[in-house]
């Protein structure tokens, strides 16, 4: 609740009510739920499925009567996608249980997986009825909105339909209401991402008032940009309070947006535009703020590898194809001065640094911030080393690589150590540290008769706590906007949408992996048409039997049901992780489902308010069936 | 009182002959020249060049043969019933769903795998590296496969030829738009190559 929702009402020119429907649709992880386990002793070792290597390492742990974390070994292999579904929540852990039950009864190593069908449990957390009221002035400003969600086994912690107007709006009067309705159906449960609640009717409604005034919906969001009821005069200075430049995300997303897209020619009056091939064309838009960064910890370590001079980031994460790996060496390789060959990062297996794993999309904002610590830190102790006498034992010491230097006097360069005054002084951190021999650490004078040179471990650990826009005690503003356009086609003979194309522009605050970033675009639009007019889960509704829990019945789509994406990235540095970046992972395939209904409507002139958006729906819309 | 009938069985066509030296005859005149006959339930597979005897198992796929017996486990199990392409291998140049085709029935087939692929150092591996044409990857073998069947067949293929060979293979990290870009890029340095050859030649 934020202000006075009947008042709000009072002050509106128009109110308009209108109720919107979701069926569930599911996560399809590629690689279905599985797992090894095996007994070394006491000690098991396993190899999981698991987006949170962690949190699966403390669960194991209360298992047979409790086994010491210590003894417990998990490797995360490389394991195709997730995006939450099963293996973000605990009871995933029920395979692996019965793989360690089945194995310490046979003595020997058991791996589970399940079928796909098995892996077709539950489905997303905004299914359900929202019943909307919207208030709003002629102009386009809103002044209150009240919404009311029956959710459907709604499992993990409910997040408020009105949510993303609280974070992304100036509306000053916002009710909303959550009600878990719990049905013989499996639970709805976080798939990328839990914000698929207030993301929809958010959507809805800003694209219902430009609907209702025949206003351009860019123009609709301008107007109630700000945060929890502030406007953006309020929100510039909390930018300036944090020492960033001010700007505008939004507009400059959405002009970007509108260039790339050529909206002032192509946008129009809804359901009036019939193309040559009989199809009718309709484009809509949305936006949104940064994704949150959810609270969390990350550890991380870096080393240098003795007489070779690369460098190694250690950490477990789980690696379901974000790209995250690229980005923390990219970061390690920058602060550190190295080349980006020169650093490697192995997130698979347990070298004792527990990295935030993804989780929201708080991977990079966590984990960046601790892999950075590291590597100042290391860098520091690299040079620190470089001007000391080396190999000090209690029989004297050789002279420093960089005699009668100081440490602030060097720096490092594509991995060579260099004087700054002098760059013709150098030394590539290899030649640096390869006087520690091939033994290892320690000279065996004894044995070689000769002394080797040794060198203190040139390795350094650092770790990050993000208290996370979700800690009510630290609430953050949002800042960074992403804006995106969707162009379709309608048959209005067989119901048929065809989408031509998608236009994003988020702005993360800092392109650390471009290749990432993109990815993150194009695929997230991908997976958000898929959802918007193809997925459901349908569920017999006497018995409550999933009818199509196969990827034959469960449509995905394919090559043939999608667009090219068109991806535009802003850089505006406002972000919370490092360098201000913010997370990106989970922000498109959330917000584009809920394009397609603007889109559609501006096609065929009728809203349709339930999702999928299918070629059913739309002949119904039409009145032709 | 039972008598026992011995019965000589030719192992190439099965004809029951009364003798050894019957079976001997026989064998001569009407299969001469041919190999020698494999058992039951056992196939010849060449594999990635490799030539392979192997016992297999009715119920098996080709797709459990390769990556459960072979330990090639390049190919991948997404749907399991044909649905998502993640599986293909090249068959007799012709791609197809591996966890849809019995291993019983390949007997005398060349297949070809995501690993073979690859160590012939076909230019898709770097153009889908290039291009990030993947996200978690678990699709991609498939997906790489099915592109090298199409350009063995159509060496410059249009958007659409590559959009209609790609229309079986699911991703759901949603990299569609980067295989095209791939495909095409590969595709000019497969031509290159044939080119030069034909030059050197």
């Amino acid at each position: 609740m934020q202000g006075d929702v009947r008042k709000g009402f009072a002050e509106a020119d128009r109110v308009v009510e209108f109720q919107i429907t979701r069926e569930g649709h599911t996560w399809i992880g590629p690689e279905r739920p599985c797992g090894v386990w095996r007994w070394n002793g006491e000690c098991p070792e396993i190899w999981l499925k698991h987006q949170r290597p962690y949190v699966a390492k403390k669960n194991i742990s209360t298992w047979f009567g409790g086994i010491p974390m210590n003894k417990i070994e998990i490797h995360m292999p490389y394991q195709g996608a997730s995006f939450g579904g099963w293996t973000h929540a605990d009871w995933n852990m029920g395979g692996l249980y019965c793989a360690a039950v089945v194995s310490r009864r046979t003595k020997r190593p058991v791996k589970y997986i399940f079928s796909r069908r098995e892996d077709f449990y539950g489905s997303s957390m905004e299914e359900g009825v929202y019943f909307v009221k919207v208030g709003f002035k002629n102009d386009g400003v809103i002044t209150a909105v009240d919404v009311t969600l029956y959710q459907v086994n709604a499992i993990h912690c409910a997040y408020s339909p009105v949510l993303h107007l609280v974070e992304n709006t100036k509306i000053p009067n916002l009710k909303g209401l959550h009600k878990s309705v719990w049905v013989n159906k499996g639970p709805g449960v976080s798939i990328r991402c839990e914000m698929l609640v207030p993301v929809l009717p958010f959507t809805m409604i800003l694209d219902h008032v430009a609907a209702e005034l025949q206003m351009d919906p860019t123009e609709i969001a301008l107007k109630n940009d700000g945060f929890e009821g502030h406007d953006m005069d309020w929100l510039n200075e909390r930018k300036k309070e944090r020492g960033f430049e001010v700007r505008d995300s939004l507009r400059e997303c959405i002009e970007k947006g509108k260039t790339e897209f050529k909206w002032d020619k192509t946008w129009h009056k809804p359901g009036t535009r019939k193309l040559p091939n009989g199809r009718m064309h309709g484009c809509g838009f949305t936006w949104t703020h940064e994704w949150s960064d959810s609270a969390g910890s990350g550890e991380a370590a870096i080393r240098v590898e003795r007489n070779d001079g690369t460098v190694t980031v250690l950490g477990i994460h789980c690696d379901n194809g974000v790209d995250a790996e690229h980005s923390y060496c990219r970061i390690a390789a920058d602060e550190l001065g190295m080349r980006l060959e020169d650093v490697h990062f192995n997130p698979r297996s347990y070298p004792g640094f527990d990295m935030n794993s993804p989780d929201s999309s708080s991977g990079m904002s966590v984990n960046g911030w601790a892999v950075r610590h590291a590597a100042r830190i290391l860098k520091e102790k690299i040079l620190e080393a470089a001007t000391s006498p080396s190999s000090p034992t209690q029989r004297g010491s050789y002279q420093p690589a960089f005699p009668n230097t100081k440490p602030e006097e060097l720096d490092i360069k594509d991995s060579v150590i260099f004087v700054k005054s002098d760059p013709s002084r150098r030394m590539s951190l290899a030649d640096f540290v390869r006087p520690m021999g091939i033994q290892g650490p320690l000279g065996n004078e004894e044995v070689f008769g000769s002394r080797n040179e040794w060198m203190e471990p040139l390795f350094a650990y650092a770790y990050h706590v993000q208290y996370g826009e979700y800690n009510p005690h630290h609430p953050r503003e949002k800042f960074c906007r992403q804006a995106h356009f969707m162009e379709v086609e309608v048959d209005t003979e067989t119901g048929e949408i065809f989408i031509t194309r998608l236009v994003n522009v988020n702005d993360v605050g800092k392109v650390i992996n471009r290749m990432g970033c993109e990815g993150q675009q194009y695929g997230g639009s991908i997976m958000g048409m898929s959802r918007g007019k193809l997925e459901e889960v349908i569920h017999d509704p006497v018995t409550g039997v999933m009818l199509n829990g196969n990827l034959i019945d469960y449509h995905v789509a394919t090559i043939k049901d999608v667009c090219r994406v068109s991806t535009i990235l802003v850089e505006s540095g406002m972000g919370y992780g490092p360098y201000g970046s913010i997370g990106i992972g989970e922000d498109v395939a959330t917000v584009v489902p809920a394009l397609l209904a603007p889109a559609v409507y501006n096609a065929i002139g009728v809203w349709i308010n339930d999702f999928p958006i299918t070629p059913s729906r739309v002949l119904k819309a039409l009145g032709k069936i | 009182m039972t008598v026992e009938i011995r019965k000589h069985i030719c192992p190439y066509c099965g004809e029951m002959l009364d003798t050894a030296d019957k079976l001997k005859g026989h064998v001569f005149r009407m299969h001469k020249g041919r190999g020698l006959p494999i058992p039951e339930g056992w196939i010849r597979l060449t594999v990635n060049r490799s030539e392979y005897n192997l016992k297999v198992e009715p119920k098996w796929t080709l797709n459990h043969l390769i990556h459960e017996v072979l330990g090639l486990t390049g190919s991948k199990q997404f749907c399991d019933q044909g649905a998502c392409g993640a599986c293909t291998m090249i068959v007799d140049g012709r791609p197809i769903l591996s966890c849809m085709m019995l291993a019983i029935e390949c007997d005398g087939k060349t297949v070809q795998t995501i690993e073979g692929i690859a160590a012939e150092g076909h230019p898709l591996i770097e153009a889908y590296t290039n291009h990030h044409a993947m996200q978690c990857g678990y699709c991609t073998p498939g997906f790489v496969v099915t592109s090298k069947a199409l350009l063995d067949r159509v060496p410059d293929p249009t958007d659409d030829q590559i959009i209609e060979a790609l229309a079986g293979n699911i991703c759901r990290c949603g990299t569609y738009q980067q295989h095209i870009i791939a495909i095409k890029e590969a595709a000019a340095k497969v031509r290159v190559r044939k080119t030069a050859g034909k030059e050197e030649t």
